[in-house]
């Protein structure tokens, strides 16, 4: 992995990111953006299935999903340029490896959420409709590992040694 | 409660109405009235009862002060920037890193609050600090793209009372960063004040607060009801206005991170 | 309904360019310091901010002509720093220095702090990330 982060920092690729000033700054406020917009639409179907926000049918929270996969997208993208850019500063950050860590977990966590058919049960719930506690458990989960991502996202500099 | 007269329509089967209740509407009918109210007065009492009562919930006036401090506050921030920008406020020199050296600005600086944040080693300090501040924008801007694109026809099997708890969680995220942002500034006091690219978000920041609290009265005073009070293209271009102005708002935050 | 969310999208994304597309530099290390321009600089420490988010080390270097030149060093945050071996106490007003550092892209009087040696021979090395790069 070591030697991979040395060969990608040598890549035109890399000196192309760091090259250009607005290139890192451009994705760091994009990357928050995206952050929001996850955090935003993927915590309203949390919440909705915590019951802390019990109005809305689950069926209209659900269409929020995608905007949520959306910033997903463009966090992903934008953590590939910087890693591209400076993966050193990465590779053997404990506070990255507890982000990466927390963002896998995050996605075992969809990934049940679909495969066991919670999915399906919640999907017809009505307003003020209380959800199963399987759903809540997921819920709860999901919050916890994307406040985990996030947490660690801004210890890179603290906990590690990222510039 | 009902107060029924005799000649009056009656607004609800007697049979369903339970007993106590009636108990309550006779009493104040025999020693409260004296006359039957007229047919005006009632009806008006009545539909004044049935409406769903926007005014009167918690928080509205308190809203209404915020947004109009904010709008102030960055109103002067705005003059302020101007004057640096045309040179009516000489501008700092490039090399002089001290920032504004006014009294109170020097006094913040030199707190034992200023001085723990900025020494902290601990995720308790400096860094925790600024990780809740992260924590409080991801709610209050993910909390205004839920509300901007229900606004824009996303998701548009949620009505719009049911959009309304949303703003508490903007609400709670913007406290959460005012918060943390006041402990942020009070650590680097003389250099956030005089960098106006700082001043210029906190004025994003106000202009997007009040954004968001026009687009929640819009949606409170048009009560239960699908119809949206207000036009739907002044409610579409808030929309869009407020999600320019965060992410203007989030990409000037992040720029301050990098200029003295 | 569609084109007004992709419309209100876009033109959220166009804000977020709008705010960073500065003429300023920053903020990865590679892209606001050359690192393959290292300086060598001796001075005087006259100043030390040991503060979050990053330490700044100021030091007065004398050129060739006698004339003092006022240099800002940056550098990792203060857990960083220690957990790193120095310490702030170790950095004192009117110490001799000499460091190595990678000068600001912007060619003003700005470095990065990479290596500290003090008087007495004692060397420590910041390192981002890189503890095996470590020179």
């Amino acid at each position: 992995m070591h030697a991979f982060a040395i060969w990608l920092k040598g890549t035109d690729l890399s000196w192309l990111v760091t090259h250009h000033g607005w290139v890192w700054a451009t994705c760091e406020a994009l990357h928050f953006i995206g952050m929001s917009i996850l955090f935003g639409c993927i915590g309203a179907l949390d919440v909705r299935m915590l019951g802390w926000w019990k109005s809305p049918p689950v069926a209209g929270v659900n269409a929020l999903v995608r905007w949520g996969v959306f910033g997903f997208l463009i966090n992903l993208v934008t953590g590939a340029v910087f890693f591209i850019g400076e993966p050193l500063q990465y590779v053997d950050n404990p506070a990255f490896r507890f982000k990466m860590l927390f963002l896998v977990l995050a996605g075992w966590n969809v990934l049940l959420f679909y495969v066991t058919g919670v999915a399906d049960r919640i999907e017809s719930l009505e307003p003020d409709d209380d959800a199963p506690i399987s759903a809540k458990v997921f819920a709860g989960t999901s919050l916890f590992l994307w406040v985990g991502v996030m947490f660690f996202g801004r210890m890179l500099p603290f906990l590690g040694n990222s510039f | 409660m009902g107060i029924r007269g005799s000649s009056q329509p009656q607004m609800r089967e007697p049979e369903s109405e339970p007993a106590i209740e009636r108990a309550i509407d006779e009493t104040i009918r025999r020693y409260f009235m004296r006359h039957e109210p007229s047919p005006r007065v009632y009806a008006r009492a009545i539909s004044t009862a049935q409406q769903p009562s926007a005014a009167g919930r918690d928080g509205s006036t308190l809203r209404s002060w915020i947004v109009a401090a904010a709008s102030a506050t960055a109103a002067l921030l705005l003059v302020n920037i101007a004057l640096h920008f045309f040179g009516v406020v000489a501008a700092r020199a490039a090399s002089d890193i001290d920032g504004r050296t006014g009294p109170f600005l020097l006094w913040l600086s030199s707190t034992g609050l200023a001085r723990w944040i900025n020494e902290s080693e601990t995720v308790f300090g400096y860094s925790g600090i600024l990780f809740l501040h992260t924590l409080g924008l991801a709610m209050a801007v993910g909390a205004s793209v839920v509300v901007d694109l229900r606004m824009l026809g996303a998701a548009s099997r949620i009505s719009v009372a049911a959009l309304l708890p949303v703003f508490r969680f903007m609400w709670i995220g913007f406290i959460l960063n005012a918060l943390s942002g006041a402990m942020l500034f009070a650590a680097d006091a003389p250099r956030k004040a005089a960098n106006p690219l700082f001043e210029f978000k906190l004025v994003l920041i106000a202009v997007g607060i009040a954004v968001m609290a026009m687009m929640e009265r819009s949606l409170l005073k048009s009560g239960s009801g699908a119809a949206l009070v207000g036009s739907e293209r002044r409610l579409t271009n808030l929309a869009i206005t407020s999600l320019v102005i965060w992410t203007a708002a989030i990409a000037a935050g992040r720029l301050v991170a990098y200029t003295l | 309904m569609t084109f007004r969310v992709m419309t209100g999208v876009v033109l959220g994304i166009v804000g977020a360019l709008l705010g960073g597309a500065s003429l300023l530099a920053h903020h990865s290390l590679a892209s606001q310091f050359d690192e393959g321009k290292p300086l060598t600089l001796q001075g005087v420490i006259s100043k030390v901010e040991w503060v979050n988010p990053h330490v700044w080390v100021h030091i007065d270097v004398k050129d060739s002509s006698g004339a003092v030149e006022q240099w800002a060093l940056e550098t990792l945050p203060p857990a960083t720093l220690r957990k790193g071996g120095l310490r702030s106490d170790m950095l004192g007003k009117g110490q001799t220095v000499t460091v190595l550092a990678y000068r600001a892209r912007n060619e003003s009087k700005l470095a990065f702090l990479r290596k500290i040696t003090f008087a007495d021979g004692r060397e420590i090395v910041v390192w981002v990330g890189d503890i095996k790069q470590a020179k």
